[in-house]
């Protein structure tokens, strides 16, 4: 039997990755900011390649494909026409792109083979939305599916409608509409993003979490900026928008005029509060910030629920598939598991471009041979684990004295604090103690197995601590994580126990275990969760089963035995601006930086004293 | 380089290149910050190579003073920006990639830590924001510190002075050698700038009409 090994890479933007696929079983994706520490790295993945390879044990001389994210000679096209068609205004634009792309960037398949030392003709490519329809179809459970992909761009598509299917047991992806540059949804809520302050291509879960404190006043002023359209599906208004210069100048005086304001400083505070009672006391100048944030995230869901049923009515499916940057909008997202003619909503565990790879790899291998419906599927735990054992051989010459300078602002450690570190005998009792720190208060790092993929924590790269208690959320956010107060934090919870706080009309969908949706709390159980609430009563929830993550699972009811909840408040084990940690010593250093009391990586139990 | 002619060519470049462009200045705080993260990631790396718990321990420390240097950058580069500072990204590459190596990356760090003191030392000697100056004290005292650190390490892995001598000339000259792929990197860049500026004035008239038509960004309202 031939045993085919195809590796997708996915690089050059943002959110760099690589993906390998043996045989068609995904057996390693991961993104490269978990190797590289910097967030959001565009760089080749050379790291993540080579755990990958390790992994697998698989040697780059033994792939049989090598498969890019997308059609770099298509891009340089739209990169060029834009550039041009600026003329007599875009010299630097022009410039900084052709330096870019003749340098470097439209040499992919050479790159590539130089790199990993493979020929040529091994490297291909698929069309951006293409990737992302293989990575929201493939991992889906679905045999026949509408997939919508959105984001800033791809090659020229910035949206694309499929239909999904398997054709004799192969995955046939059949294109069905698209949306193409500058028409794009994705830019126009970055534009936003950016006006309200925040890192565009970063920062727009910010805007999302912003929205929740303003009132849509200025819905129709955005709703004559972008709208859907019977051709091309979205269509947008350029007069507002300066995409070609995004970067440096993303909006025109018409679309300052339209929001009647000026764009919001960084430096200026925005004074919002998800964990405060009652609503939030903001001067007028900030409060028109909430107002905008609420009108493009109101318009942003209308468009996404007009472009899912252009989806649903042209595949004529009730399985929708989400993929690209716009499905991480988990409010959006519950938006589209509202509508009656959805039956089934997925969306792949990063559905960025940081699971791009994902999809590339398995498209890719899947073209090479058969696939059978419902046995491609992939959970969130595809990235690296790690022995923590020598870690812990580190500990007692640790010298937590010597790192108070370099506590993060806001928090001191104890004169005289030192580490103890255990190793109990069996996994169970660590989940008693995790389970005991966080039932008395505690602040704990969760470290356990595989990490996920994505952006989300779902309890292998996580730190918990209760639901109910928003002094320790404050805590949280002022002395670990940095984390702006208008913010909101997710919520864990067993799934025997999520009827009892969720307020959801579907049956629990695969989003729903991933953090991919936003969910009303009941009124009744609001004070049991509500420091991982937003103002607006709603969550976003992982309905964790046993299935899913075992360990994570026994916490949970571990908590719930002490608290009557088998719940916690969940966050990314990491630091503003910083990605996910991986390795013990990574986990080690944040502790060290923080507040955080208890740190667990697998076996290993560490607590200041 | 001679060290009064780095120290004057750093004074030109505070006084003159920072003080006439804020962007310049800004620039090399980004670059400053992005160097620092790019060390702590460099010890992070080389920690998991290190068997001597001590010395991991050790190395711990430095990652976190690496982490804190790029936090004050970023610090001083945020308080004079009108946008937050969006890290510059290197592709990582370790120094050594191999365990049997790692004394060579001890010796790296001693001639970087150094050649970063130095460096360090003439712009905080140059600089006249307080601001600047205070920082720059907070990291040389650090940089100090890792200097002594390294040779102790060094020390310790039982390298020879002879040894230690030969590493840190080929070092030194490896560094000289990628400061002058730099220079001709800048000066390449500088060079592909003009030309592609010419083409765009000379070419570009005759492809915007075509580029117009495949309704591109410059397209002005509904199309």
């Amino acid at each position: 039997m031939v045993v085919r090994r195809t590796l997708g890479l996915s690089y050059g933007f943002h959110d760099a990755s690589a993906a390998l696929v043996v045989d068609g079983v995904l057996v390693a994706a991961a993104a490269e900011e978990r190797f590289s520490r910097q967030k959001h790295d565009p760089n080749f993945p050379a790291l993540s390649v080579r755990w990958c390879l390790e992994k697998a044990g698989v040697a780059a001389s033994e792939l049989d494909a090598i498969v890019y994210h997308e059609d770099p000679a298509a891009t340089f096209t739209r990169v060029l026409a834009s550039s041009l068609a600026g003329f007599p205004d875009t010299r630097r634009e022009f410039v900084a792109g052709l330096k870019v792309w003749l340098g470097k960037k439209l040499w992919v398949r050479n790159d590539i083979s130089k790199r990993l030392d493979v020929h040529p003709d091994l490297v291909r490519t698929l069309r951006h939305h293409q990737t992302h329809a293989a990575q929201a179809f493939l991992g889906s459970p679905f045999s026949e599916a509408a997939v919508l992909s959105v984001d800033s761009v791809g090659e020229w598509e910035t949206a694309a409608i499929t239909h999904a299917t398997y054709e004799g047991g192969r995955p046939a992806l059949k294109p069905l509409a698209r949306a193409e540059f500058p028409d794009s949804l994705g830019l126009v809520y970055s534009t936003f993003t950016a006006f309200l302050g925040f890192v565009p291509m970063d920062g727009e879960c910010s805007t999302m979490a912003l929205a929740a404190f303003g009132r849509p006043v200025f819905a129709d002023e955005v709703r004559k900026m972008v709208r859907l359209d019977p051709e091309g599906l979205i269509r947008v208004d350029q007069d507002y928008f300066n995409f070609r210069n995004f970067y440096a100048d993303p909006f025109t005086p018409r679309f300052l005029a339209a929001l009647g304001g000026k764009p919001r400083s960084f430096k200026d505070r925005l004074p919002f509060d998800c964990l405060a009672d009652g609503p939030s006391e903001a001067p007028a100048d900030m409060n028109f910030y909430a107002d905008v944030a609420a009108s493009i995230q109101l318009v942003f869901e209308e468009l996404m629920v007009g472009l899912a049923k252009r989806a649903h009515e042209s595949a004529g499916s009730a399985n929708l598939c989400l993929a690209g940057g716009g499905a991480l909008n988990c409010v959006a997202n519950a938006s589209l598991l509202k509508q009656p003619w959805i039956e089934r909503l997925y969306v792949p565990p990063d559905p960025g471009d940081g699971g791009a790879s994902v999809g590339a790899a398995l498209y890719g291998d899947a073209l090479q041979g058969g696939r059978t419906p419902g046995k491609v599927g992939y959970g969130p735990y595809t990235g690296a684990a790690f022995d923590e054992t020598r870690d812990a051989a580190l500990l007692p010459h640790a010298k937590p004295g010597r790192y108070r300078r370099f506590a993060v602002r806001g928090w001191q450690p104890r004169p005289g604090e030192t580490w103890t570190s255990e190793r109990p005998a069996d996994f169970g009792a660590v989940i008693e103690e995790a389970a005991a720190a966080i039932a008395d208060g505690k602040i704990v790092g969760w470290c356990q197995g595989a990490a996920e993929s994505g952006p989300r924590a779902l309890g292998n790269r996580s730190i918990l601590i209760r639901p109910d208690r928003l002094e320790t959320a404050r805590r949280l956010s002022t002395q670990v994580k940095l984390r702006e107060p208008y913010r909101p934090y997710a919520l864990s919870i067993a799934e025997e126990e999520a009827g009892k706080v969720l307020s959801l009309t579907k049956a629990v969908q695969t989003p729903h275990r991933w953090m991919q949706l936003s969910a009303p709390v009941r009124p009744e159980a609001q004070a049991s969760v509500r420091a991982a609430m937003h103002v607006d009563g709603t969550t976003r929830p992982q309905v964790c089963s046993r299935e899913d993550n075992e360990r994570y699972h026994s916490l949970l009811k571990a908590v719930g035995r002490r608290t009557g909840l088998s719940a916690v408040l969940n966050t990314s084990f990491n630091e503003s601006g910083y990605p996910i940690v991986g390795t013990p010593l990574e986990a080690l250093a944040m502790y060290a930086r923080t507040a955080m009391d208890l740190l667990v990586y697998n076996g290993l139990v560490v607590r200041k004293t | 380089m001679p060290t009064w002619l780095e120290a004057l060519r750093v004074k030109l470049l505070v006084r003159l290149a920072w003080g006439l462009s804020k962007s310049r200045y800004l620039d090399s705080l980004r670059l400053f910050s992005a160097t620092e993260a790019d060390s702590a990631w460099q010890l992070l790396y080389a920690a998991d190579k290190v068997d001597d718990p001590a010395q991991r321990a050790d190395l711990l420390g430095q990652v976190l003073e690496e982490t804190h240097h790029a936090e004050l950058f970023k610090g001083l580069y945020n308080e004079d920006s009108a946008s937050p500072l969006v890290p510059a990204k290197y592709e990582r590459e370790a120094l050594y990639w191999d365990k049997a190596e790692m004394w060579k990356f001890f010796i790296y760090c001693y001639v970087g830590e150094d050649a970063a003191a130095t460096r360090f030392t003439h712009i905080r000697d140059a600089a006249t924001d307080p601001r600047l100056i205070k920082t720059l004290d907070s990291i040389l005292a650090d940089e100090v510190g890792h200097v002594h650190g390294a040779r102790e390490f060094i020390n310790e892995l039982g390298i020879s002075e002879e040894q230690f001598q030969r590493e840190s000339g080929l070092i030194r000259w490896r560094r000289r050698w990628e400061a002058w792929l730099r220079t001709g990197r800048n000066v390449t860049d500088l060079a592909s700038t003009g030309f592609l500026s010419a083409v765009y004035w000379v070419l570009a008239p005759l492809g915007a009409g075509i580029a117009r038509r495949r309704r591109t960004a410059s397209s002005a309202g509904w199309s």
